[in-house]
């Protein structure tokens, strides 16, 4: 099949596509029956637990990290490794919030829940941790 | 939903080349950050531990960056639908509820080691 009859066929398949016009704010068509634009049923419950469950982590765990870097470094500077891990947590936790903005309101997810509570948070956030952890790693090796 | 269904979809081809193409770039730091900091972390208390044993705390939050960088995985068939179906959002589930116990287990321990006493 060739990808302009794929196309063709797509409305066919259970692929939900983005709307080609997204809103601006797409928290209107936020649903929590349905995910990617798929009916959940049962799955409903878990799927939102999970998420959220997701989101929560990632804020507890940004609590627990200020403590701890600021409780095991008490007073000295602090290094640039754990800064951007702790920041790069953070960040990922905003992006898991806008994760489920996302999911919800598909086919309809709006532009700003997108791009700045989604994509460039998750981006962000995942280069930070990144970054993080290779400057840990050079501390000990340097 | 149906219960597992596969679909080649061409992530260029999503909406406009533009917005295709910073949709798939975007996720070159997601899942590259995550898996860049389970590689490095690794290394590092390889490297800081040497023969001595790595703490529970550190294993924990090691595991919690390894599951995520699985989580962040997971979800490029999730949004461009290369597999739909409940099996697939089962495995998400089960995939998120681990990394975020192992998150939130690693980061208490951290704390609490050197700060609640």
């Amino acid at each position: 099949m060739s990808i302009k009859s794929f196309w063709k066929v797509i409305p066919y398949l259970a692929i939900v596509p983005g709307s080609p016009k997204p809103p601006t704010i797409g928290i209107e068509y936020f649903n929590l029956n349905t995910f990617m634009g798929q009916t959940l049923g049962w799955l409903k419950w878990p799927t939102l637990i999970g998420l959220v469950f997701g989101a929560v982590a990632f804020i507890v765990a940004t609590y627990f990290l200020v403590r701890y870097t600021r409780g095991f470094f008490a007073g000295r500077k602090i290094p640039k490794s754990w800064k951007f891990i702790l920041w790069g947590v953070f960040i990922t936790a905003i992006a898991e919030i806008g994760e489920i903005l996302g999911f919800y309101e598909w086919p309809n997810a709006g532009l700003i829940e997108t791009n700045l509570l989604l994509l460039i948070p998750h981006a962000l956030g995942g280069a930070l941790i990144g970054l993080g952890a290779y400057f840990l790693y050079k501390e000990v090796t340097s | 939903m149906p219960i597992l269904e596969f679909y080649a979809v061409n992530p260029l081809a999503i909406g406009p080349l533009g917005m295709s193409l910073y949709f798939l770039l975007m996720h070159i730091p997601i899942i590259g950050g995550f898996g860049m900091a389970a590689y490095y972390i690794i290394k590092y208390l390889r490297k800081f531990y040497g023969e001595r044993p790595i703490p529970e705390e550190w294993k924990f939050f090691w595991l919690a960056i390894v599951w995520t960088t699985v989580h962040e995985l997971i979800e490029m068939p999730i949004l461009y639908q290369w597999v739909i179906g409940q099996v697939l959002l089962i495995v998400f589930f089960a995939v998120q509820v681990v990394a975020s116990i192992y998150l939130i287990r690693g980061t208490y321990l951290l704390a609490k080691k050197y700060i609640v006493k």
